[in-house]
């Protein structure tokens, strides 16, 4: 299974949205260094958990439980990886 | 010696605090919210830890409207000259500390609501001086000279209904005096750590309410938006400029802890109560006149005081070097304040109680003043 990395605009929201999600559903979640390619207006942080919890993730964002900027499919291929906006 | 200078920054901290900065020091000096590896995410949720705390400790609705500075002056200046502009008009009290009389004068018009001698203010001098330029009102919590706590509530009730951002100076109130911005209709409130908070120094804060935007002052690295050209506009980052003291800030979760379990509420009430009882040993002593609002009761653990007109640099001095008790003469950096309460010629001696103080201490100090106020050769 492939993970989704869920961005934030700055460190503070990324620790706050994990710990968030590891209250509200005990998610296996890391806060991690938005890679290059998905962060918009340069350095920021986001959260890094498995695309099995998309849909609990959506439904708490839409239930206004959370905050975040934009998730992202994250896959490996040729050993790169890709990503794919699933906001 | 005893330590009676806690309104200057408290010596004793919690017990847990010693290990935990010795710790931090070791495993947390990474610097927070700069690159992805492990020792800078452990820093920053340390910082965030932290925040949440003080969030709970002032009921602050999210921990991102808190933002972490070097000390209270900081934040102060942060939030004054973040908001105002030449064309605006500020209203401060004349109890308040350099700290905001000094960043209010270099940036607009303002208007001082005048203290009487025991350096209380009245809600209806503030009325009267709103103007419809007015951006900002200030207001200490307590004073850092006498004591006096302020009517912070009606103040901010007042600021409210006016849509006037009102900023709360909380440097001799956190930790000691319970605080809820939201019930006290707090838009931003400036502390230090070191103070009442018991933290290491180098920590101070600034919550700013959401929907209030400041210009920031110091602008550079935020580990945010690292392409743009101009500061993050929201908070924390806005202010987060720069490195963080991980170290102090991460361990001052555990003073904040202490402050919690103990709460507020008893912590100022040990310390009024042994303010109270040195201003009742002081008020019978013939040729000692001690200042500030003990006949109403609105005053924290901070009596301010001086023997005959003596210098009161001069007083405090005896006081350490005979009597082994530190305490702090002259203006405090409060001149205004000292005018109020008519010591503005030689200042005054100021005895600031912490949590760790004790009745023996009030006593050591009563002897110390009535030997000295009984023996001129001293002078």
């Amino acid at each position: 299974m492939s993970d989704i990395i869920i961005t934030t605009g700055s460190i503070t929201s990324a620790v706050r949205l994990k710990k968030r999600l590891n209250f509200l559903t005990h998610m296996n979640t890391a806060v991690i260094h938005t890679p290059t390619s998905i962060n918009s207006g340069g350095c920021s942080y986001s959260v890094k958990t498995s695309l099995a919890n998309l849909d609990l993730i959506k439904k708490l964002y839409n239930e206004n439980k959370i905050v975040y900027k934009k998730i992202y499919s994250e896959d490996v291929i040729n050993g790169e990886s890709v990503f794919h906006d699933l906001s | 010696m005893i330590y009676l200078d806690n309104a200057a920054t408290t010596l004793k901290k919690p017990l847990s605090l010693y290990p935990a900065v010795l710790k931090n020091t070791i495993i947390n000096s990474a610097n927070a919210g700069r690159g992805g590896h492990f020792y800078s995410m452990r820093a920053s949720e340390g910082i965030y830890e932290t925040a949440e705390a003080i969030s709970t400790l002032f009921n602050i609705p999210s921990p991102e409207q808190l933002a972490f500075t070097p000390n209270a002056t900081y934040a102060l200046n942060y939030a004054i000259l973040g908001l105002l502009s030449r064309d605006s008009h500020a209203i401060i009290t004349q109890m308040e500390h350099n700290s905001v009389l000094r960043p209010i004068h270099k940036s607009c018009d303002y208007t001082v609501i005048k203290a009487d001698r025991h350096g209380n203010i009245r809600l209806t001098d503030i009325k009267k001086s709103i103007r419809k330029n007015t951006k900002l009102i200030v207001c200490t919590h307590a004073s850092n000279v006498c004591g006096t706590i302020m009517p912070i509530e009606q103040i901010g009730k007042l600021s409210r209904s006016h849509g006037i951002p009102f900023l709360v100076d909380a440097a001799q109130s956190a930790g000691s005096i319970p605080i809820d911005v939201e019930k006290l209709c707090i838009d931003l409130l400036a502390f230090s750590g070191h103070k009442g908070l018991m933290t290491p120094m180098g920590v101070g804060g600034l919550y700013v309410r959401e929907g209030i935007k400041l210009n920031p002052i110091i602008t550079g690295g935020t580990g945010s938006l690292s392409q743009s050209l101009t500061q993050p506009d929201f908070m924390p980052d806005i202010l987060h400029n720069g490195t963080l003291n991980a170290p102090a800030i991460i361990s001052a979760k555990k003073s904040v802890d202490f402050i919690l379990k103990q709460t507020p509420q008893e912590i100022g009430k040990k310390e009024h109560f042994l303010a109270s009882r040195l201003f009742e040993n002081l008020k019978n002593m013939d040729n000692v006149t001690a200042y500030g609002s003990f006949e109403k009761g609105n005053h924290n653990g901070t009596v301010a005081f001086n023997v005959y007109d003596y210098d009161s640099v001069h007083t405090s001095e005896i006081l350490n070097d005979k009597f082994k008790i530190c305490t702090r003469g002259g203006w405090h950096c409060a001149y205004p304040a000292h005018q109020a309460l008519g010591t503005e010629k030689k200042g005054a001696v100021r005895a600031s109680f912490g949590f760790f103080n004790s009745v023996s201490d009030v006593a050591k100090l009563t002897d110390a003043i009535y030997f000295i106020s009984k023996n001129k050769s001293f002078f």
